[in-house]
């Protein structure tokens, strides 16, 4: 019985005649081996998360149930990756549609509202943040002035620059240095999390969190300085830079560092990551300092975010260039952006069929790997910093559904 | 010369860590395959496993990306 009903159940069978209630043991110290089952209660929107986490394993008692984080961090990481307002709109239609109509396989119901989910901020990424609509950007990358973009296709110019660019090398560098900030943002919390979940059983445990959590602070003291700009009169116009490196608390962090070659590695981070260490060696044993090495993967694996939305961008594109010569004359298009169609019709309409083919390719695919690789990012970069799981999902006896009279 | 040279480390970076994980993948999946084929409800698990390897073709990824910033 979920702790929640019990006082209910109480009230109700004390109100029974005959029945003598007495007050249930109350210990808080369960063995291992009747570890009591969990009932995930969660509302609404969140509910629809639940099966990521289950996929995972069931939380067990005692710790955080980490579906309400999913249910913050699964849509942003998936947004990011997919970045296309064109795609964003498909999925947000998709997704409700098909979760709306299969009522008979809920698993795969709650799997579409999570791609709506995910599609509203592939919406949002893709208007505000990389300005591009089912893989043909706003304006043309600098480095390629004539390539396809809707100012172009429009003959209306856009009147809005967006921040990162996903096919200009400038963007691509923004978007590997924004990886890096997610990356802290994200395991910062798990190593929190874990520190809430060990204080209670372990507090050795608990306090290696801390030291990870140094340690992790100190790496990224690291990239806040190498990525920051030299001078803040005339920052760096990166995204990253305007919302994090040039900002307080960031901009704070001495710049003065050991030389190591080429880079120059700022003494903060060396005092924060020997602090770390020096927590993690009788908390943790003397591995620590190595796994410190296999915290800084962790970071690096972020730039799947990255990588993943500009492939998708770029195999969009690849499909777009090839195929909008059917439609359009492509040669009048490049040299000088007039939009002129095709003088056959039947082009014209293969054209179309085909584009419409590619992207519903593009999508399918693009969806897939955009989900596969934001649940990677919770389950093994995230999850392991505090999660266990093993659980037993609470199932009741039975109950009866209490009919309604109209 | 410089500029070539440094092309070609791209390439190679890029297509060293994608035979890489495609080589891992390949390892996995077969196994994520034959244990669903035990088991159909391991499918979810199965697809995340199979994919863990992707983070070396990133690793290239980000290396080669940094490596381009330094042609021409």
């Amino acid at each position: 019985m979920p702790s929640s009903r019990v006082d209910d159940a109480m009230r109700a069978l004390a109100g029974l005649p005959g029945v003598l209630v007495e007050s249930m043991p109350d210990d808080e110290s369960h063995e291992e081996a009747d570890a009591p089952p969990v009932l995930l209660k969660h509302k609404g929107a969140v509910k629809r998360f639940e099966f990521l986490t289950k996929l995972y394993s069931t939380p067990s008692h005692d710790e955080v149930d980490p579906t309400a984080f999913l249910f913050l961090l699964f849509p942003l990481f998936f947004g990011l990756m997919i970045g296309d307002a064109g795609y964003g709109i498909v999925m947000i239609i998709l997704g409700f549609v098909l979760s709306s109509k299969l009522k008979d396989s809920p698993d795969f119901a709650d799997l579409m509202r999570v791609i709506l989910y995910g599609g509203v901020f592939a919406y949002i990424f893709g208007m505000v943040l990389y300005g591009e609509i089912f893989g043909i950007p706003f304006h043309p990358p600098v480095e390629n002035p004539h390539e396809l973009s809707w100012s172009a296709l429009l003959g209306y110019y856009i009147p809005y620059e967006p921040p990162i660019h996903k096919l200009e090398a400038f963007g691509v560098i923004d978007l590997l240095l924004l990886s890096v900030v997610a990356s802290v943002i994200h395991l910062s919390i798990g190593y929190v999390v874990g520190f809430v979940n060990e204080i209670h059983h372990n507090k050795k445990h608990a306090a290696s969190r801390v030291g990870w959590l140094f340690v992790l602070v100190g790496l990224f003291a690291f990239f806040a300085v190498l990525g920051r700009s030299h001078d803040l009169a005339a920052p760096v116009p990166r995204v990253v830079n305007f919302l994090f490196f040039d900002r307080p608390p960031l901009v704070w962090i001495p710049a003065a560092g050991l030389s190591l070659g080429s880079m120059s590695v700022p003494y903060f981070s060396i005092a924060l990551i020997v602090i770390g260490i020096a927590i993690l060696l009788p908390t943790e044993g003397g591995l620590a300092p190595v796994e410190t090495i296999s915290l800084l993967a962790n970071m690096m694996s972020y730039t799947r975010l990255a990588g993943v939305a500009v492939a998708k961008g770029a195999v969009a594109l690849a499909f777009n260039t090839m195929l909008l010569p059917l439609i359009i004359n492509e040669d009048l298009f490049v040299t000088t952006g007039a939009v002129q169609f095709n003088a056959n019709v039947a082009f014209i309409i293969l054209g179309f069929v085909l584009i419409f083919l590619a992207h519903a390719m593009v999508l399918i695919l693009g969806a897939i790997s955009a989900s596969i690789q934001a649940i990677r990012l919770n389950y093994v970069e995230f999850f392991l910093k505090f999660y266990k799981g093993g659980g037993t999902l609470f199932s009741p006896f039975g109950a009866r559904k209490r009919k309604m009279e109209a | 010369m410089a500029d070539g040279l440094t092309a070609m480390a791209v390439a190679v970076t890029l297509a060293g860590s994608a035979i890489a994980t495609a080589w891992a993948e390949k390892a996995v999946g077969a196994a994520a395959v034959g244990a669903m084929a035990e088991n159909e409800k391991l499918f979810g698990r199965g697809i995340v496993f199979m994919v863990l390897p992707e983070t070396i073709v990133l690793f290239g990824f980000a290396m080669a990306f940094l490596l381009l910033g330094k042609v021409g």
